[in-house]
């Protein structure tokens, strides 16, 4: 079994902790309760191997941020949020992300681009393809909205992240092993959660073994092109940017599920 | 002198001061005339032409043969462009700018002169004439050109004494400021002088290690009016020494850092040599008086003031009597001229030092980085037994010089004797504006023994703003607007600003603002303004999801809890405040807790289980501590409500009489959002990083770091009255406490709101409350130094602000006319985009009498003519009645309006101002028409020009510093024939046969040698100039793409192509190139 270590990450308020707790525990917290830090624990299960999971849910006030180095150096995925009604709390993340690759010292970091509270519809102001662009400006970053209200897409973001460590811990073993192929033979490769790569790669495009169907990141991500065709031009139609029109939101939301995207 | 072999005896009498002066009137620094000249290039090839020097600063050859009697005329009547006088013949020097003169043996006693011109100074020129007067002429304009600077903002640099020297001639000299304090200087013998042991010795802050006979020392500090200082023995009062304020740069004076000798009082005083080598300015004469004058080695001090406030009424006092560091023009007015300030924090996260070679591998090895400048290290991390130590620390420096090098010096902890040094990184000015620093970067580090091999690399980051300052007459008519203008529609144009342009930080823009209101006294006002602002928003969406029967419950539950320009400002502000408060009343608790270091953990799965089985009431015993702990914090705080100072209290006041308009009755939500600001954002954040705050030195281990955040969350739920469980479950128990001080926290928030009557007395010795002895004082002080109270540089907000205000103008104005673009691109703290501006310039806009251009007046809009008036937007530019009368204290709503509008365009005024100051300090200086004619500016200049032993002409305009021995003036007023000038060589003596060809590389060679000796790291290249800054390296400096180009290049950590790339900035802060101005001379 292995332990990775996940930190949540973003502005006061953007709703990290409800995110947090909805994906842990289930339950939707309503209170107004800042954060200092909190910590939690969650065994999940992907592809059939069983992850032990260590959350870090931070503080989004800046005078905690000194300890966000410690954070970043201790963590192996992020997740880093905003809210759809919080233009700042978007640019927050720019600097942060920054930080987090600066301080890991290497550009693919497992991380997600998380817009929380989609299901506000008439407060948004960031649309999806803001989210977009700012997930293909960080190299396709995986992007989701998601609302811990409404559990949605709550489960997909902590997986997309597990999956992405899983993911660069067989590269670097692949790494490590092209470089001692003489020395060591196989058996080390073994050590992978996921045993060999070919396993990983045909379950990233086949045979969700969830019981939900998986649902994509808004984006592309690192995967194939299948959704920004699909998503992208029926998004323009669909929602028209900031200007909420009162369109049944209950209307859109079906509509956007066919698509694979929650809303 | 003048035994000349020539019959012309009156062509050979020596020169004199009147003729000086007389050729500059008569010529106007222009000559004309035949000379024989030849290249360095080819000095076998003489020829003689007809040279002309022109109007504007150039050196022609016009070989039509002109009669040069003739000329004579029409020089005089043609002076009114640069060019018109001869339009033919071609330009030898374009700039004789800062040229360097070298006299040179000559076959007669008239000399030949040595030309050296152009950017590097590697031009040269050899002339000769024939006629003693006209080569005074030649020579009388040539020294005149030399004596005015070439191009680059930072060849302005000019040095004169401050006006509070100035000011105080004549007057009795007055006793300003008196403290008890400890001094770290050099030992007075056969006095009786109790030498302190227990205090650190500031080794780190002295070249010299060599300090038998210095130390600590109580003594009687006094200021005077003149601008000493004494120390005097504290039990009698005999004096120890004295020193000389005025002769010390502003640069020389400095607060040091908490980290140096773990004390925030410490002022240094002291003539930094390599700070005076980079300026080029003598270091020859000390600031000590009376016997020790020129006798230490290292004329420095430190001085430890018993509190924080003394240390800043001093720093102010201390600076006002220094030499101030300005950019200007000759003969310009004093409101024109700028100042920089050079603003940056330097992060060291953590180093990989794995490759460092170690003495005693067995030995757990320890390290510590040291960030110096001009040789004394001003900043110090802790030492961490770590060979991958993690540090987190960051250093302010606020500059008003450009900094050549700084450099951080990884050490090693050596037991026994000194510490070694085992990597070092050099950071340029250049570096310091590069974006790519600003975030956190690996830089490899390099053994200082062989800087080809790589140690390891450190992770650094580096905030810096750099920005020009006008002086404070330029500030006052915006200060009067401001203390009536609009606050509403000011944070309008803030807001706008911001959510436009993303470049902005928050946290520079609301700290802008807070210093600006503070020190103009609308803090108050301006508060009110952001929170009254900030709730409306929130009520309006409250409104419409009540008018649509949705919950506003989200929007209840993050009040405040962002970051905003309320909730930033606030947090500043708190902690400016309440510094304090917060150290003296948890300080104490909080390094206890440290001390004391016992686990407090009550989360079971982060307790080993081998732990868990075999002492089973572990949690208990933890949780039982952990408890006592927040309970005797919370005592702290619950009964020092008095003491939490009144101008936060005043603000939680305002703050919940506000939120009560809009969440009447919501009581939970009122008391949410009080916590929100003075628990979330003021108490906790100490309380889980003292050491961030400095209440401790070194950082916390994980036990103590785990203990203090349980109690820094026990706090917050308490403030916010919300019980532990649905997260953490095994917080259930800390419940309890909660709920057992549930009535002192609503008394607490009620006493701190104001609400309830406050009977607490107050417990703590705050320094606030102590008055400071400012009223003698504040008519000594400069008042362009920062105000003192909390040390806010107060015109560089005011300009910060400026921009802002200037901004959110062309944002609402978006005129796509290129000419309305005043500041487009200015943003906030950017010199990037002054230098922009500045390198752009159009030569041809510099005209000569462009220097006069401004009188001192107040009224900006006077200065600047009609041509910039049509780039204002506001027309109804009358008299300004409103402005008068200096303070309004009930404006009527037309007047605030009025205020309003012209605080928009002083701004842009002002803007406009500093962009032209900018761009004419840029070029090349010009003499001015009123100084042509002044005979007392001449007669000054003369006494300006001084000489060496082998004839070279040096002109020295900081007059404030006095010159070397070796130097002499050429009009010595000591002399006899005080104003004549030995120029003409004695050809009776046997200084030795200097022909032209033999001698051509003596000059200019012989100024760089002795100069780089006298470097005293010996790794600066005295001969670039500064003023390439303003040409090649504002490339470097304006980001076009090349900050890709380094980024690319800092991957490839491991081959050193980074210190290549800045190989060559290192040179770029040095003006010694030539002698033109300055000079530089070692004992
Ligand atoms: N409507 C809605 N509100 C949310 C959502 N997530 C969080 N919130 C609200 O935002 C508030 C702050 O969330 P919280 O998780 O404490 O923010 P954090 O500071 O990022 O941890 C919560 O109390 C909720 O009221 C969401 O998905 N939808
Ligand atoms: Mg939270």
């Amino acid at each position: 079994m292995r332990d990775y270590k996940l930190v949540v990450l973003g502005a006061g308020g953007v709703g990290k902790s409800c995110l947090t707790v909805q994906f842990v525990q289930g339950v939707y917290l309503d209170t107004y309760d800042p954060t200092i830090e909190d910590s939690y624990r969650k065994t999940i299960e992907i592809d059939n191997k069983v992850f032990d999971l260590e959350i870090l849910d931070t503080a989004g006030v800046a005078q905690f941020t000194a300890m966000r180095e410690l954070y970043i150096k201790s963590g192996m995925g992020f997740l880093l949020v905003y809210s759809v009604t919080d233009q700042r709390s978007l640019d927050e993340l720019m600097e942060l992300r920054e930080q987090v690759l600066r301080i890991k010292d290497s550009d693919k970091v497992p991380m997600v681009l998380v817009g929380n509270k989609a299901d506000l519809t008439d407060e948004r102001v960031i649309s999806v393809e803001d989210g977009i662009e700012i997930s293909s400006k960080w190299g396709k970053v995986p992007f989701y909205e998601t609302s811990a209200l409404l559990r949605s897409n709550v489960d997909e973001v902590f997986v997309d992240v597990v999956r992405q460590i899983i993911r660069n811990e067989m590269e670097n073993v692949v790494k490590s092993d092209a470089r001692n192929q003489s020395t060591k033979s196989s058996p080390s490769t073994s050590v992978g959660p996921n045993g060999n790569i070919a396993s990983t790669e045909n379950s990233k495009k086949s045979s969700p073994t969830t019981d939900k169907p998986r649902s994509k990141p808004l984006n592309t991500s690192r995967r194939p092109t299948e959704t920004v065709k699909t998503t992208l031009p029926k998004r323009s139609t669909n929602s028209p940017g900031k200007s909420s029109s009162p369109v049944s939101s209950k209307q859109k939301k079906k509509k956007k599920r066919n698509l694979c995207v929650i809303f | 002198m003048n035994t000349s072999t020539d019959n012309r005896n009156d062509q050979m009498r020596p020169f004199s001061l009147n003729d000086f002066r007389g050729n500059i009137i008569k010529m106007k620094g222009r000559f004309i005339g035949k000379v024989r000249w030849c290249r360095e290039q080819s000095p076998q090839i003489w020829q003689t032409d007809c040279l002309e020097i022109t109007s504007a600063g150039a050196l022609k050859n016009v070989n039509n043969s002109v009669d040069s009697v003739s000329m004579d005329n029409t020089v005089m009547s043609s002076t009114s462009t640069n060019d018109a006088s001869s339009s033919s013949g071609y330009i030898m020097v374009a700039h004789l700018q800062q040229c360097t003169i070298k006299l040179i043996r000559w076959e007669n006693s008239i000399p030949t002169c040595e030309l050296g011109f152009g950017e590097s100074g590697t031009g040269k020129i050899y002339t000769q004439l024939s006629d003693a007067s006209k080569f005074y002429e030649f020579f009388s304009a040539l020294t005149w050109w030399s004596s005015y600077r070439a191009k680059g903002l930072f060849n302005k640099l000019t040095l004169n004494k401050s006006e509070c020297v100035k000011q105080q001639s004549g007057e009795k000299i007055a006793n300003l400021l008196v403290c008890q304090l400890n001094v770290f200087g050099p030992i007075v013998r056969n006095k009786n002088i109790q030498i302190i042991d227990n205090l650190e010795k500031p080794d780190l802050l002295f070249k010299e290690k060599n300090m038998e006979a210095w130390g600590w020392f109580p003594s009687m500090g006094v200021l005077k009016s003149n601008g000493t200082m004494d120390f005097l023995l504290q039990n009698d009062g005999t004096l120890l020494y004295s020193v000389d304020i005025t002769k010390l740069l502003r640069s020389e004076i400095r607060a040091l850092d908490y980290s140096l000798l773990m004390n925030d009082s410490c002022l240094f005083l002291g003539i930094l040599s390599s700070l005076r080598n980079q300026l080029s300015v003598s270091t020859e004469n000390g600031f000590f008086l009376g016997y020790l004058k020129n006798r230490l080695a290292d004329e420095q001090l430190i001085l430890r003031f018993p509190l924080k406030i003394d240390q800043e009424d001093w720093f102010i006092a201390l600076k006002s009597f220094a030499i101030p560091e300005r950019f200007s023009l000759i003969a310009s007015d004093s409101s024109n001229s700028l100042r920089l300030s050079n603003k940056f924090d330097i992060g060291i996260l953590e180093a990989d030092l794995e490759a460092v070679e170690l003495d005693a591998p067995n030995e757990k090895p320890a390290f510590y980085s040291l960030v110096s400048m001009w040789d004394h290290a001003w900043a110090k991390t802790p030492i961490i037994s770590n060979t991958k130590p993690f540090w987190r620390e960051e250093f302010n420096f606020h500059e008003s010089l450009l900094v050549e090098s700084i450099y951080i010096q990884i050490m090693q902890k050596v037991r026994r004797g000194m510490d070694k040094m085992v990597g070092l990184v050099k950071i340029t000015q250049a570096m310091l504006s590069d974006p790519v620093f600003q975030k956190e970067t690996r830089v490899p580090l390099y053994l200082t023994s062989n800087p080809s091999f790589q140690v390891g690399t450190i992770c650094i980051k580096i905030n810096s703003t750099a920005n020009f300052v006008l002086p404070p007459t330029n500030y006052a008519k915006l200060e009067r607007f401001l203390s009536i203008a609009s606050l509403p529609k000011i944070a309008n144009d803030v807001y706008k600003v911001l959510e436009v342009n993303h470049s902005l930080k928050l946290e520079e823009v609301s700290s802008t603002c807070l210093d600006v209101f503070q020190l103009n006294e609308r803090l108050d006002e301006w508060f009110q303004t952001l929170i009254e602002r900030e709730l409306s928003t929130i009520n309006k969406s409250i409104y419409k999801n009540s008018h649509k029967n949705l919950t506003s419950s989200h929007i209840y539950n993050s009040l405040f809890r962002g970051n905003s320009i309320m909730t930033k400002t606030t947090e500043k502000y708190f902690f400016r405040i309440g510094n304090e408060y917060l150290n003296k009343s948890i300080g104490a608790i909080l390094r206890e807790i440290i001390d004391d270091g016992k686990s407090c953990e009550i989360d079971p799965s982060r307790i080993s289980k081998e732990v868990l089985s075999t002492d089973s009431s572990i949690i208990k015993q933890n949780r039982k501590r952990l408890i006592t702990w927040v309970k005797k914090i919370w005592k702290l705080i619950y009964s020092t409500s008095n003491d939490l100072p009144p101008e936060i209290r005043s603000y939680l006041k305002s703050f919940r009489m506000s939120l009560e308009k809009v969440c009447a009755g919501d009581e939970s939500t009122i008391l949410n959002c009080i916590s929100g600001i003075l628990f979330l954002r003021f108490f906790c954040p100490v309380i889980l990083n003292p050491k961030l705050f400095k209440f401790t030195e070194h950082h916390l281990n994980d036990t103590t770091r785990r203990t203090l955040t349980l109690l820094s969350k026990t706090l917050m739920n308490l403030s916010t009255l919300t019980l532990f469980g649905k997260k953490e479950p095994w917080m259930i128990d800390i419940n309890s406490f909660i709920e057992g001080h549930k009535s002192e926290l609503l008394t607490y928030v009620d006493r701190v709101t104001d609400r309830k009557l406050d009977f607490s007395t107050k417990t703590l010795k705050l320094q606030s409350g102590i008055t400071r002895p400012k009223l003698l004082m504040s008519n000594f002080l400069s008042k362009e130094l920062q105000s003192s109270s909390y040390l806010i540089d107060k015109y560089l907000k005011e300009t910060e602000f400026i921009y802002l205000l200037n901004m959110a103008d062309n944002i609402s104005h978006k005129n796509s006319d290129n000419q309305n673009c005043i500041s487009q691109d200015l943003s906030i703290n950017d010199i990037t985009s002054f230098l922009k501006n500045a390198s752009s310039l159009d030569q041809k806009n510099a005209q000569i009498g462009e220097l006069e251009f401004e009188k001192l007046t107040e009224n900006n809009t006077e200065i600047f003519g009609k041509d910039l008036l049509q780039y204002l937007v506001l027309n109804d530019i009358e008299d300004d009645e409103a402005g008068k009368n200096s303070r309004i204290l009930d404006p009527t709503s037309d007047e605030v309006e009025y205020s309003t509008k012209q605080l928009l365009q002083e701004s842009s005024l002002l803007c406009y101002k500093l962009q032209r100051l900018i761009k004419v300090l840029s070029d090349y200086e010009y003499p001015s028409e009123v100084i042509l004619r002044d005979e007392a500016y001449l007669s000054l200049l003369a006494k300006q020009i001084y000489f060496t032993k082998d004839k070279r002409i040096y002109i020295c305009r900081n007059n404030s510093l006095t010159s070397p021995k070796e130097y002499f003036n050429l009009f010595d007023s000591s002399l006899p024939n005080q104003d004549v000038a030995p120029l003409l060589f004695d050809s009776s003596s046997d200084s030795g046969n200097f022909s032209i060809p033999s001698s051509r590389c003596s000059g200019s060679e012989n100024v760089r040698t002795d100069g780089s000796k006298n470097y005293i790291s010996g790794n600066s290249n005295p001969s670039r100039s500064l003023s390439r800054l303003t040409s090649t390296k504002i490339s470097r400096f304006i980001r076009v793409g090349s900050s890709n180009n380094i980024k690319g290049q800092l991957k490839q950590k491991s081959d050193g192509v980074r210190k290549e790339d800045y190989a060559d900035s290192r040179t770029v802060n040095n003006t010694s190139r030539k002698s033109g101005m300055f000079w530089f001379m070692r004992k």
